[in-house]
Parts: C-alpha cells; sequence; structure tokens
C-alpha cells in the first residue's frame, strides 16, 4: 500500500480472568482492521495494529498503555473491559494525548477528551432491563454481582426503579472476583429461600460461569425464577453449557442473533477468517464497529492526530452489526440500539424485546429527571 | 423551583447529592474562550443548569447556587466582583491557572469554598462542585445555629439577671423569683424571656440597683 502505515495499539487481556471476553474483543478489532486494509486501508495507507496482553492486571494496562503510546508511536488505542482497566490505561492515554476506544458496557460518569466509549451506559442496557422485567410482573429482585464498583452502581440504578415501580428487593450478596464454587452454591441456597421473581445479576468474568451452574445445579426453575443480566453473553453460555443458560435473561445492544443484512454478512465474513463456527456477543460488535467508525473519520482527516480525529469523529454515524450507531458530540458516548434477549436451548439468544436508538446520557443518576426517550417494542414471541 | 441552598428545614440527613445536580443553577463567570467553554461544556454535561456571564455582573443575584469565577482576571486585570465573603449567598468556586501567593490570597479574601485548576481536568469536576455545595450548606447552618445560640444565651443572662433584682427587691428565694416571671409571662401571654427584659430594662431606668451589682 501506498503511504506510511498508521500504527494502531490493541489492548485486550489474552490470560487471566476476562480473557475469555476480552479474546473475542481483540479478534474482533484484528478482523475489523484487516477488512478495513482488504478495502485499501486509510486512503492507500495500512493500518498496522500493535496487541500487548495485560493479562486481567489494571497495572499492566497503565504500563502496557504507555508503552504502546511511547515506544511503539501509536496514538488510538483499541481496548479495555472492565472499569478498572479502562481507568489505568486512561491515566496513560490522557498523560500522552492518545485516544482510546473503549468498547465495553460500563457505569458512566465519565468523559475524557482521549476516549470515546462505544459500549452501552445505563439508560440504554439498565433501563430497559428493568423496565422489561417490571413489565412482565416480576417485582421481587435478588440482586448478586461480583465486588466492585460496576455491580454496585448497577445494582443501585436499578434498586431505585425497582422501588419506585412499588417492587421490593429481598435480598443482596455480593462475592469477591475469583470466589470459589461452595461460595456460589451457598449463595444459590439463600437465594432459594427467598425465592424471589427475578435474580438481577452483576457478575462479571468467571464467576458468571460459576453462579449459573451453581443455580442450575440447585434445580431452580428460569421459567419462574429467571436470572436477569447486563452482562452474561453468548460467549458465556458457551463455556457454562447450554442447557444451564437456557431461559435467562440479558440486556444488551447486541445478539448474535440480530437479524441485519450487516450483521449476517458481517458473521459469514468473520466465520470465514476465523476458519470455525463461531460466538459473538455485545463487546465483539462494539469491539467491531469502532474500528470501522475511527476508519471512516481517519479517512476523512488523513491523520492519527487525536485532536484532529477526534473532532471527526464525534456526531459520526457507523452502520453497526447492531443498526445504525452515532458517538454523540457532547459526550463522546455512543448512541445504540437495546435489546433484550433470553437464552435458547442452543446458547443462542431469542431477541424478545427492542427499543428505537438511545441517545447516551453517561450522567443519569436517576431515572426520576430525564424520562426515557424510547418505549420499549414487544416483540411477538 | 425551590432552592437547593436553603437551610430552612432539617436536612442533616438530606445532603445534596448527585441526582440533585440537575437542579444546580451555575453561573460561570469567564471570559469566552476555547478553553473556558470546555468546562461549561463539561458542567452541562454532568447535568447542571449553567449561565455564562463576562465581565461578572454588578450583583450576583439569588436564583444562583454556585458561582464559578475565573482567579486570573480578579487579580491581573482588576476586574471586581461584589461579593460578600462573610455571608455568601451562594457557593464560590475559583477557576485557577496559578498557584502563586497573590492567587492564593484572593482564594483565601474571597473565602472560595474550592478551586478547578487549568489544564482542565473534567475528572473530578463533579465531586468538586458536590462537595463545595454541602460544605456551603453545612457552614450556612452552622452558623445560624451559632446565631440562635447566642440569642438564647443572652436571654438566659436576662433571665438570670432580673431573677437577682427580684430577689433583692422582694426578699425571695431564686425559685419563688423565677415563678413570678414566669407567672408574668404566662398573664402577658408573652415569653419569660420578654418579661426578663423588661424587668431589667425598668430596673436601669429606675436606678433601683446599681448596674455593676445587678449581675
Amino acid at each position: 500500500m501506498a503511504g506510511a502505515p498508521i500504527k494502531v495499539g490493541i489492548l485486550f487481556s489474552q490470560t487471566g480472568v476476562t480473557s475469555a471476553t476480552e479474546r473475542g474483543m481483540s479478534d474482533a478489532t484484528l478482523f475489523a482492521i484487516e477488512q478495513v486494509n482488504a478495502a485499501g486501508g486509510i486512503n492507500g495507507r495500512e493500518i498496522v495494529p500493535f496487541l500487548l496482553d495485560p493479562g486481567s492486571q489494571p497495572d499492566a494496562y497503565y504500563d502496557l498503555a504507555n508503552k504502546l503510546l511511547v515506544e511503539f508511536g501509536v496514538k488510538i488505542i483499541f481496548g479495555c473491559y472492565m472499569s478498572s482497566s479502562r481507568k489505568a490505561a486512561l491515566r496513560a492515554v490522557e498523560r500522552q494525548n492518545g485516544l482510546l476506544c473503549y468498547p465495553a458496557q460500563y457505569e458512566g460518569f465519565e468523559y475524557s477528551r482521549n476516549a470515546i466509549y462505544c459500549g452501552a451506559v445505563a439508560n440504554q442496557n439498565s433501563y430497559p432491563l428493568g423496565e422489561y422485567l417490571l413489565e412482565s410482573s416480576r417485582s421481587r429482585f435478588y440482586m448478586v454481582g461480583s465486588d466492585y464498583i460496576w455491580p454496585r452502581e448497577s445494582d443501585r440504578i436499578m434498586t431505585e426503579m425497582v422501588l419506585r415501580d412499588g417492587g421490593e428487593i429481598v435480598g443482596r450478596q455480593y462475592l469477591k472476583l475469583g470466589a470459589k464454587n461452595y461460595e456460589f452454591v451457598e449463595l444459590v441456597k439463600n437465594i432459594k429461600a427467598k425465592q424471589p421473581d427475578v435474580i438481577f445479576c452483576n457478575f462479571v468474568g468467571d464467576s458468571i460461569i460459576k453462579f449459573y451452574q451453581a443455580y442450575a445445579d440447585a434445580g431452580l426453575s428460569a421459567t419462574t425464577m429467571p436470572i436477569a443480566s447486563l452482562t452474561t453473553s453468548e460467549a458465556d453460555i458457551a463455556v457454562m453449557g447450554h442447557d444451564v443458560g437456557a431461559g435467562h435473561i440479558t440486556s444488551a445492544t447486541y445478539f448474535q442473533t440480530h437479524l441485519s443484512p450487516v450483521n449476517r454478512l458481517c458473521l459469514q465474513k468473520y466465520e470465514k477468517w476465523k476458519g470455525q463456527p463461531v460466538i459473538t456477543n455485545m463487546c465483539w460488535e462494539a469491539a467491531y464497529f469502532q474500528v470501522g467508525l475511527v476508519s471512516e473519520a481517519l479517512r476523512e482527516v488523513e491523520t492519527d492526530e487525536p485532536d484532529v480525529l477526534r473532532k471527526a469523529i464525534l456526531g459520526r454515524e457507523f452502520l453497526a452489526p447492531q443498526g445504525k450507531v452515532r458517538i454523540d458530540p457532547s459526550n463522546g458516548h455512543a448512541s445504540l440500539w437495546p435489546k433484550i434477549g433470553r437464552a435458547r436451548d442452543d446458547g443462542q439468544f431469542e431477541i424478545v424485546a427492542i427499543m428505537d436508538r438511545v441517545v447516551p446520557d453517561p450522567y443519569l443518576v436517576s431515572s426520576f429527571h430525564r424520562h426515557l426517550h424510547s418505549e420499549m417494542n414487544a416483540l411477538p414471541l | 423551583m425551590d432552592c437547593l441552598l436553603d437551610i430552612s428545614y432539617d436536612d442533616r440527613f438530606d445532603p445534596i447529592v448527585v441526582k440533585d445536580l440537575c437542579r444546580l443553577r451555575v453561573l460561570l463567570l469567564q471570559p469566552e474562550n476555547r478553553e473556558n467553554e470546555e468546562l461549561s461544556q463539561h458542567l452541562n454535561r454532568i447535568g447542571c443548569l449553567v449561565r455564562r456571564c463576562w465581565p461578572p455582573p454588578a450583583n450576583i443575584q439569588d436564583n444562583v447556587d454556585v458561582v464559578l469565577i475565573s482567579a486570573g482576571p480578579l487579580v491581573e486585570d482588576n476586574i471586581e466582583l461584589n461579593w460578600d465573603a462573610d455571608d455568601p449567598s451562594a457557593v464560590l468556586i475559583a477557576v485557577v491557572d496559578y498557584e502563586n501567593p497573590i492567587v492564593v490570597e484572593k482564594m483565601l479574601r474571597l473565602r472560595v469554598q474550592a478551586v478547578i485548576g487549568l489544564p482542565l481536568q473534567t475528572f473530578g469536576v463533579l465531586a468538586t462542585v458536590l462537595l463545595s455545595v454541602n460544605n456551603h450548606r453545612r457552614e450556612a447552618r452552622l452558623r445560624l445555629r451559632a446565631a440562635r445560640l447566642a440569642e438564647k444565651l443572652r436571654a438566659q443572662r436576662d433571665i438570670d439577671k432580673a431573677k437577682s433584682i427580684l430577689m433583692a427587691i422582694r426578699s425571695i428565694p431564686e425559685d419563688a423569683a423565677y415563678n413570678a416571671l414566669r407567672e408574668q409571662a404566662m398573664n402577658k401571654r408573652t415569653t419569660i424571656e420578654a418579661i426578663a427584659s423588661a424587668v431589667v430594662n425598668a430596673n436601669e431606668m429606675l436606678h433601683l440597683l446599681p448596674k455593676d451589682k445587678s449581675v
């Protein structure tokens, strides 16, 4: 190709507790970069990725982000999954004036001139889930999750919705990241005793698997007491077992089963690229589309200088597998398409409700003072 | 719109929290430029109602909860801010690009509640605004309580004085003197403090007792 290549960094853990999800995200990024290059790159310039493995350790995200920016000379980093790792990487990215493209759902309350946020925030996943559950007459909630900031905040938001609508929280329990199997068995016993209508689950990483398996082993039924989550995806269900995941509910902006032509075509190409059947999820999709969106901006301004590139990214629309997304100019987060999925017997989700595109509101604290802009459209089952 | 800084009710357990940001009326006193625009945008982003003005108005109106002002022009350009540091009507936050003794002294004299440093880091602005609003309200509440206590102390001194006067004139014990004051207050349908104050004033007028022995 003509012209100097554009170097970019990729910072997703290939090892450690969140590597299952993050490997899917780095695959999506590499796949998207190859597609861009195959289509002529950035006006003839090739995108060259440098992938480093932080091993699910937040400190390593800081060190390796610095390394990418200073030693490898990249300006753009596609990366991070957990908030702790994003915060760590962002410290380096802000100091070096780079651009971090972050493709995971998170708790909001952040804005950086050196980041764009392509995952869902609360008004794009928590609120749709809360509305769906409360409209399905599920009012007795049991809250569980991994013990760090995102699950706590997610719980707070959902609790407010539940209490406002006259529901109740019948139990609440958090376990450390990396909790042991017997702790999940104990937890499920406690849940069984309380008989909630629904369990709101904010576990991440391998805790998701352990929790769903403990639930299935206790003989509980997803019909009467489903687990509802913002993180449990196709990738997790593949690990826990299709029968274990079946019937449970997830709110996300993308499911592999989404029937858009863009998604079908993208999956075909991805499968060919991988050379085997593929499993995708919301993090995969955001990691995929943010590369395409940033590439279009790169083509327009022909530089990866963040201060210039950022202006071309803000306000930009991109036809993603989930639908046409847009980076909101006022807060750097993405307008996205919320969906509710119920896991089927084959490990995939049946999409049972879908919303029109929702503008991100990362500083939204309460559902009381800013109303939701879209109504949930229940799909025929 | 109700005033967030209102302290007339008991709000010890009701701090101003993140969801109240959307009711905070912020007056941004900064010259127009790109960097200041970023602060304005971020305040909007976190949900505040932002109004901008430059130079500072002659009077800060009551319908403002938080005033943010660029410190530089106050020191370098002799820009005036009409601000009552002893009884501020709103929270004052300075936006500073220098930390030298002159600027710091200016901040201390205005008794700003917090500073936001330049170059602007958006992280921390939300917490700075919220903490200073809550500190301002707590300070106002403490001031109000101190004023009430001073008033009460003055009244108690009058009651003691009035008791001493009655005890001396009527040669009665202390509890009888107190009962006399209380009965009179009930008959006149007023407070015991008011009766005590009247007795003390009358006594001074009539010189029945030398002032220095009246306590």
